[in-house]
């Protein structure tokens, strides 16, 4: 098995832990009842090191994961995870460099992005209020605590997941 | 270069994203979920969530248990004490229930009791987000969980189960936004809706809406489901009235509501999937 081969399958195996802990250690490590997510960290560090297409292709596999585990609606965290992936290797390639620090400043952006259409999206199908409330409570929140483990998941990214490619998805 | 060649990557782009739409079109239909592929995934994660949660739980309730110590002492005097004026309360329910079966069966009245069939599960997972509040019990159709089972613990109700999954199913509880429960007050008799707030699901709570301008709940009044709505059975227990607001109409009343689960804590439930 050649090295890429073996760094995708390493990926995807990361993904499943990622998935396991999501649903189940990180809801017990909330910081005034936000857990972060482990998932959108991973595939924003993911794609700050790997070039477009394998980094679309994890986020696809890390949103639909998100969406079987128990989504509301099936697709919808993929195709979020999917253009968040796609911004993050153009904006975060172009503007960032690779540094732990950087990686934590698009975690958090990122994670805003993220949950801003996450949250507009859900108040439009599912209803709810407390438009502002909910940013400060809970989306400034996950962006500070998913800046912070997004510190230790870029050095395990760095060291395990990063594949070098030629290609570039909109070539 | 034709143009599929040239625009490869983009046509690639915009398949994706058009086959996500249709996946997510198709999975807002009830009967459609869960799919094969949901099930699948569930059906193989289910036992490593399973394993984690118990693992979890163990340590948890191992630190709790060290750290307490002297709380445990005292709430285990208290409870001795408790024990002994439920067991004396106990006989003399035992009396009632004998003397209640005796008048009935001379008036010859059916038991009006309903009581439930139910199968108990383990929380093995909760959901990944910080917008809705659900959860993953280790039980699922293989053991006769169906669509909207209502899930209920000791103290109260829990919520229904919104996915039925061969091994495992996902239960919405109560305090979610997206959930709705038809009520009753239990002193004075009113009917009302209780819902999820996204504010409130933080602090485990959530509201009672539409309540009579008229009605004269107060703070600490009980709250029981009310039968109507298909999918809660009448007479479970939900919780207390913390607080009782205008909710701005002039039509009606709005109460906040302290269910009597516990989510935060809460690691096994009883679905019901049957009434006798």
């Amino acid at each position: 098995m050649n090295k890429r081969k073996r760094h995708y399958m390493l990926s995807y195996v990361l993904l499943f832990v990622a998935l396991i802990l999501q649903t189940t250690l990180i809801g017990e490590l909330t910081i005034f009842g936000i857990a972060p997510s482990l998932m959108l960290i991973l595939v924003v560090c993911f794609s700050l090191m790997n070039d477009c297409i394998p980094s679309a292709v994890f986020a696809v596999v890390a949103g639909l994961l998100l969406d079987v585990s128990g989504g509301r609606i099936i697709g919808f965290n993929a195709l979020l995870m999917m253009y968040l992936s796609i911004g993050v290797v153009f904006v975060g390639q172009e503007f960032f460099r690779e540094t732990p620090r950087a990686a934590a400043m698009l975690v958090a952006i990122s994670t805003f992005a993220y949950e801003m259409i996450y949250f507009i999206f859900s108040l439009a199908i599912f209803g709810g209020a407390h438009f502002f409330y909910m940013i400060v409570r809970v989306i400034l929140i996950e962006c500070v605590y998913n800046a912070v483990l997004a510190i230790p998941v870029y050095f395990l990214v760095n060291k395990f997941l990063r594949i070098r490619s030629t290609h570039s998805l909109l070539d | 270069m034709s143009f599929f060649e040239r625009n490869r990557g983009k046509v690639i782009l915009i398949c994706v994203t058009a086959l996500l739409i249709i996946i997510m079109a198709l999975s807002t239909i009830p009967s459609l979920k869960p799919n094969f592929v949901s099930n699948a995934v569930g059906v193989i994660i289910s036992p490593v969530q399973k394993v984690i949660s118990k693992a979890i739980n163990s340590t948890q309730n191992f630190f709790s248990f060290i750290f307490n110590m002297d709380e445990y002492r005292t709430e285990n005097d208290e409870l001795k004490h408790k024990v002994a004026l439920l067991e004396k309360e106990i006989r003399e329910t035992e009396e009632l229930k004998k003397e209640n079966t005796r008048l009935r069966s001379m008036l010859d009245m059916r038991e009006r009791t309903v009581e439930y069939v139910t199968e108990t599960a383990e929380v093995i997972a909760k959901d990944s987000g910080n917008w809705f509040n659900s959860f993953t019990v280790d039980k699922g159709s293989s053991d006769g969980v169906e669509l909207y089972d209502p899930v209920i613990t000791d103290n109260g109700l829990v919520g229904y189960v919104s996915e039925a999954g061969s091994t495992y199913s996902r239960v919405v509880s109560i305090i979610d936004s997206t959930s709705s429960v038809a009520a009753s007050v239990k002193r004075t008799g009113d009917s009302a809706i209780v819902e999820g707030d996204l504010k409130l699901q933080e602090q485990g709570r959530c509201r009672m809406v539409y309540v009579d301008k008229e009605s004269i709940i107060t703070a600490g009044d009980d709250l029981e489901t009310s039968g109507m709505g298909g999918i809660y059975p009448k007479g479970i227990y939900i919780g207390k009235v913390l607080e009782i607001t205008d909710d701005g109409t002039g039509l009606s009343q709005q109460a906040t509501v302290d269910p009597a689960v516990d989510f935060d804590s809460i690691t096994e439930v009883f679905i019901i999937t049957d009434l006798k």
